[in-house]
């Protein structure tokens, strides 16, 4: 096997790896796809036979695949599940919210240590404070997640824009 | 999800326009369209695996192209690719969009300041 060949093997490796951190349902629709192709780039860099060459390559290749699995992954998140289905734009609407209350209630106790200090705090009091800023983080998480949900169309065109 | 009007998907972005226009001459798999769009634009668009793939993924959703069955020659060609094709969308669009191109550089050559100025 030549040095060429070699060299194709382990960056097919060294590509096939950075796949991964595509979202996985366009991992799995794609990335045969993108294998083949980037297979065929390699041959034509080689070809060529210049360091120079390959070395741009990689380069334009790096920078693709960073903006790209960016962008890929800004799709997922704004991607609605099934948005044809009202129960589904529901669940849509809700699921950040619930997700992002459920991370921050957690922060509810720990911002109260922090503001009011635990050791002269009734544990009734404690409860209530705590309580009130869990409440008040869920609310905020569900405005922001009201005002995305509103938003989305804007950032749908900003990110077909910014494409 | 309410159906889209050709003119929901304008202005195009410049990778999906050179997709199109290379789909447009026939179909073509992912190497063929990176190659041609390369040649089209003297090489001043160089699209990547992963904007191409990113691309392609929206015009297939959005109904735009559509992967073709055929194979032009099964014997020269790798069963592995996937071919793809405009659909009467597709055309739609790239119609639509040319025609607003058109109507830019019509509006652009006649300021004075364009028809004054040659390119360099």
């Amino acid at each position: 096997m030549g040095p060429g060949n070699l060299s194709i093997q382990y960056s097919e490796r060294l590509y096939n790896a950075l796949l991964s951190f595509y979202p996985a349902h366009f991992r799995i629709r794609f990335a045969p796809e993108m294998m083949q192709l980037f297979r065929d780039c390699c041959h034509d860099a080689l070809e060529k036979g210049q360091v120079a060459v390959v070395v741009a390559f990689w380069l334009r290749l790096s920078r693709d695949l960073c903006i790209s699995v960016l962008r890929e992954r800004g799709r997922e998140l704004i991607r609605p599940v099934h948005a044809d289905h009202p129960l589904m734009g529901l669940v849509d609407l809700l699921l950040i919210p619930s997700m992002v209350t459920a991370n921050l209630v957690a922060l509810g106790p720990i911002l109260t240590l922090l503001i009011r200090g635990s050791a002269e705090m009734p544990l009734d009091q404690f409860a209530v404070t705590s309580g009130f800023f869990s409440v008040a983080i869920g609310t905020l998480a569900l405005v922001a997640s009201l005002v995305i949900t509103k938003l989305r169309p804007t950032v749908r065109l900003w990110v077909k824009l910014s494409m | 999800m309410a159906k889209k009007e050709t003119s929901d998907f304008l202005p195009l972005t410049p990778a999906v326009f050179h997709i199109l226009v290379t789909l447009a001459d026939g179909e073509a798999h992912g190497y063929a369209m990176m190659q041609e769009v390369a040649r089209r634009s003297g090489g001043a668009v160089r699209l990547g695996p992963g904007t191409l793939y990113g691309a392609i993924s929206r015009l297939l959703e959005d109904g735009v192209i559509e992967e073709s069955e055929e194979r032009p020659d099964p014997r020269m060609d790798d069963s592995r690719r996937r071919y793809y094709r405009l659909t009467k969308l597709g055309g739609q669009v790239l119609a639509a969009e040319t025609e607003r191109l058109a109507d830019l550089v019509k509006a652009a050559r006649s300021t004075k300041v364009v028809r004054k100025l040659k390119p360099a």
